[in-house]
């Protein structure tokens, strides 16, 4: 019987948890007939946001979560796709083109994971983020000048674009800050208005899409661990990540409805952007890509970008063909990701 | 050895090591590095030991600890604090214990300026103590004082622990940071309560004014803090119009008191540099001692002890009173050995579905929860809280007065823990009627 | 050898108190520069977060060791031992505390030199390299275990007396007496 150290830092009503890992775990014991089995830690109790990379190297865990842009020299190639984020506002269609990406295509972003000790099966998609304000947001106007709470350096030159500042804020302090003004908009999804309580010092949610953050590595496996395992062992761990991939994926949307339906009741109007405003941010996203390709040569060292990003574009109108299709049916979604991404790997070899 | 035991025979080795002389951050993380080679081995081991300090401290919320320890340590010796409490000398002089109630008072001032008991502890240390013992109170008790009541920094708004557990239990911070103002105050009326007995059965241990000073000399003397009030209303002020948040009011508080300082003409480069070494040193031993902390937390977390405790309490089929006197046994056991923040990490993950489906208040539950790991920071045999004291008076006061010091305030959160599980309106009153 | 040792560990306190009076600086400079600029000084918590509380915290540690000072410990039992008891237990005790620190230098030592060829670096617009701040525990502990070696040393030569903790000890006694 084998048992599988597991370890997330979400907290453990995070949809990491409650759409990935728990639905993940049941899944592996029951295909496995009980011959796997877990011990799970949730909430960073063992494992921390940072030192889950060298942990599961380590194998203090087997499994754990990774948050890619945490980490910008380890991982270069999940900096461009995290670049790329607002290509799309579609989360189940992010998660299957970004696992499929770096599953089936993507070498380099693989090696990357490799040379540390690592293997890589899925990751999952937040749902987009958007303006949550305490002064209403009507046009590009309404942008200048505020200070926005930084989400990430995609996010960052967005706020710069807009005429905004980025102010560093953790998430610890964002109630407050956002509270005594020392931010004017957190830029997040909705369902952050629940989780971290910003519907109490809040007043508004604008419904902008400004993409999904889609960098993540949910299921990390350490290799030596990986290689342990047999081949149908492996084959229900693959299965598996695309049960929690679009689980995890799901319940950052069904959060969002959730945060959405009780939004009014706190106070909180959710509020569909103006036209001018869904046109900056069109003219943001064509002008930034050519930025990204730029970025990524010089900063993330990588020479072929524009490939990946093609690549990328490709994929993702190929999963969000898939997610019209299966009429969003989380189910089927996942049958989906099995289909054309986990059949199409060996698990004899993969990550070996 | 399975990991129960495992866990349970590292406490007991963790107090051997203590009695032995050995340093207490040695000793916890010391511990922690052979407990993971023997449950986990060598790689997991080394793994830990190689990253949990760097990680552990390279952390922008705990940068408000050395940064509140250096406007103390500068306040201290540009003597900015001196006549503060020689003014409270004077008005409160008459009372017994009277300089410990404004220490106190002070400490719940602090509380609403930091998000951390640990910062609070910092910056109320090298004012507060030093002065009373100046004043002739015996040297245990004043430092006790001010390590007890450093603990109301988290119960008093802002308060990171509060934040973190809003996150977990999906509670509304803004419920559960009115909801800590009444226990907050509470507990400085209690440990006011507590200086006042003791030194009513002990008078020798805080002297007081044979008589009241005239009032003119009372009055004359609150022009003298106008030091102390500018660095206040500079950091209250600052901290509640939005300018900065929690972390950085220990900067702006630093700075402050240096620009102060500065006026006064009292920042020569003697102060600067005392006020810098010993505010480095201090934050060094600290984190020296909160990284053994952490480290014995991870082991702990692998062995499941936190784990087994909490599920043998969850499987007693008993009243909700007898169940909350049991969760706060577990917090007050495992409070001895852990740090905050990972006691509450290791255990809510299960006594939160347990409280869930009793239909508990889980506003309530945060109050108590911050009760309990605030208690963990002054009980031995590792009381984070203490430790800060006692890196401030250096060798003036050795550890185990201090531990003694604290046992009545200890005495007293109980008692106040027992009342608010009684009486859950003393939290819940103000959420009802403030939106 | 220990003073040179001794030389090392001023200049890290020199280093660490100028890493504190920049990090009080850098962010009250933002904070003001939020406030009135509406524009923050880069770099801020990342500069704060990697670099000076990194440095505040490791660089002194071998200072907690002075003559007649100690990391903080539990004296009560101690000091109620016998005077034979207590030669043997200070030296013990400084050595397994030596050993502690050189296992937590020699365990830093192999994620600085990866951070340092894989270039780590956090930020976002502007970004600054973070793998110098991995030396930094490699360094401070070091300095530690070797000013706790030398410490053991001269108890064992020179007796504990040599340690000037009597004072504490004393009034540790006076306690226990009363
Ligand atoms: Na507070
Ligand atoms: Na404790």
């Amino acid at each position: 019987k084998t048992v599988i150290k597991a370890s997330s830092w979400h907290p453990p009503k995070h949809p990491g948890v409650v759409g990935g890992y728990e639905p993940f775990m049941d899944y592996v014991k029951k295909a496995s007939n009980g011959d796997i089995d877990f011990k799970f830690w949730s909430g960073g109790a063992l494992l921390g946001a940072k030192d889950t990379l060298p942990g599961v190297e380590n194998g203090v865990a087997d499994i754990g979560v990774l948050a890619l842009t945490y980490f910008p020299a380890e991982f270069p190639y999940f900096q461009l796709i995290s670049d790329m984020a607002m290509l799309s506002s579609n989360p189940p269609a992010v998660a299957g083109a970004v696992a499929e990406l770096v599953a089936l295509d993507c070498e380099p972003c693989r090696k990357d994971f490799l040379d540390k000790g690592l293997v890589f099966t899925s990751g999952y998609s937040t749902t987009p983020y958007t303006l949550i304000s305490k002064e209403p947001i009507n046009g590009p106007d309404d942008l200048k000048g505020k200070k926005f709470r930084s989400a990430g350096t995609l996010w960052d030159r967005w706020t710069s674009y807009v005429g905004g500042t980025s102010v560093n804020v953790s998430a610890a302090e964002m109630f407050e800050a956002l509270d005594r003004g020392g931010v004017d908009v957190a830029v997040f999804s909705p369902s952050a208005l629940q989780s971290y309580s910003l519907w109490d010092v809040a007043k508004y949610d604008v419904m902008l899409p400004l993409g999904t953050y889609a960098a993540m590595s949910l299921f990390t496996m350490n290799q030596a661990f990986w290689q342990d395992l047999t081949d149908e062992q492996r084959r229900i761990l693959l299965d598996g990540s695309a049960v929690g991939a679009m689980g995890t994926t799901f319940a950052y949307m069904n959060s969002d409805k959730s945060a959405e339906a009780k939004a009014k009741e706190h106070g909180v109007s959710l509020v569909e952007p103006s036209e001018a405003l869904l046109q900056q941010r069109s003219e943001f996203v064509e002008a930034d890509l050519k930025k990204v390709a730029e970025i990524a040569k010089t900063r993330y060292h990588i020479d072929d970008a524009p490939k990946w990003i093609a690549k990328y574009r490709e994929l993702l109108k190929k999963w969000e063909g898939i997610v019209k299709e299966t009429g969003g049916d989380q189910a089927k979604l996942v049958e989906a990701m099995q289909k054309e991404i986990y059949a199409k790997i060996d698990p004899s070899t993969y990550g070996m | 050895m399975d990991g129960i035991s495992l866990g349970l025979a590292s406490l007991v080795v963790v107090i051997v090591l203590l009695a032995l002389r050995i340093p207490v951050g040695v000793a916890l993380g010391g511990v922690a590095f052979g407990g993971i080679w023997l449950f986990a081995g060598p790689r997991a081991a080394w793994g830990t030991l190689s990253q949990v300090p760097y990680e552990f401290t390279a952390h922008w919320t705990l940068s408000s600890i050395p940064m509140f320890l250096l406007m103390g340590y500068v306040a201290y010796y540009s003597r900015i604090t001196e006549a503060l409490f020689r003014t409270a000398q004077l008005w409160l002089g008459r009372l017994p214990g009277g300089l410990g109630i404004a220490s106190v008072s002070g400490a719940a001032g602090f509380a609403a300026v930091t998000g951390s008991s640990m910062a609070a502890a910092a910056a109320m240390g090298r004012i507060a103590v030093p002065e009373m013992m100046r004043l002739g109170y015996n040297p245990g008790f004043s430092a006790g004082i001010v390590a007890a009541a450093g603990t109301i920094g988290s119960m008093i708004p802002p308060s990171i622990i509060m934040i973190v557990y809003g996150v977990f239990a999906e509670v509304s911070i803004g419920q559960l940071f009115i909801a800590g103002v009444i226990p907050g105050i509470l507990t400085a009326i209690f440990y006011s309560i507590v200086i006042a007995t003791r030194v009513t059965i002990t008078p020798s241990i805080a002297p007081r004014l044979a008589q009241t000073p005239p009032m003119s000399v009372r009055m004359r003397s609150l022009l003298e803090i106008w030091p102390f009030m500018l660095l206040v209303i500079g950091v209250f002020g600052g901290l509640f119009s939005g300018i900065f948040t929690p972390t950085e009011a220990g900067a702006v508080g630093a700075f402050l008191s240096c620009i102060i300082a500065l006026l006064k003409r009292a920042l020569t480069w003697s102060v600067i540099k005392q006020a810098t070494v010993e505010t480095i040193r201090g934050t060094a031993s600290i984190f020296f001692i909160a990284i053994g902390a952490a480290l014995l937390t991870r082991f702990l977390a692998m062995t499941g002890l936190p784990d087994f405790l909490s599920q043998h309490i969850a499987s007693m089929h008993v009243s909700p009173l007898v169940l909350m006197i049991g969760i706060a046994a577990l917090y007050l056991f495992l409070g001895m050995f852990l740090d905050p923040l990972g006691c509450m990490l290791l255990t809510l993950p299960i006594v939160l579905p347990i409280l869930e489906n009793q239909g508990a208040n889980l506003v309530w539950f945060g109050i108590l929860l911050v009760k309990f790991l605030e208690v963990g920071l002054i009980t031995p045999p590792v009381g984070l809280n203490v430790f800060v004291i006692k890196e401030i008076l250096g060798n003036k006061v050795p550890l185990s007065k201090i531990f003694g010091g604290v046992t009545w305030f200890i005495a007293s959160d109980i008692v106040l823990i027992a009342i608010l599980v009684w009486w859950p309106q003393i939290a819940l009153f103000l959420p009802q009627y403030v939106k | 050898m220990y003073s040179l040792i001794r030389r090392i560990e001023r200049w890290m306190i020199f280093v660490g108190g100028a890493c504190l009076v920049a990090m009080m600086l850098h962010v009250s400079i933002d904070v003001i520069s939020k406030y009135v600029f509406n524009h923050p000084v880069p770099l801020t918590m990342e500069m704060v977060s990697y670099y000076y509380m990194t440095a505040v915290a490791f660089l002194p540690l071998a200072a907690l060791e002075r003559k007649g000072a100690s990391l903080v410990h539990v004296e009560l039992v101690y000091g109620k031992m016998s005077r034979r008891l207590r030669t043997v237990v200070l030296p013990m005790a400084l050595l397994a505390s030596a050993a502690y620190c050189a296992c937590a230098g020699y365990a830093a030592w192999k994620p600085a030199v990866r951070a340092m060829r894989t270039g780590t670096y956090a930020g976002s617009d502007i970004i600054v390299s973070i793998w110098p701040t991995r030396f930094l525990p490699v360094v401070g502990f070091a300095l530690l275990a070797l000013v706790l070696l030398a410490k053991a040393v001269n108890v064992v030569r020179h007796g504990i007396e040599s340690e000037g903790e009597e004072d504490l000890l004393e009034s540790v006694r006076e306690e226990g007496m009363t």
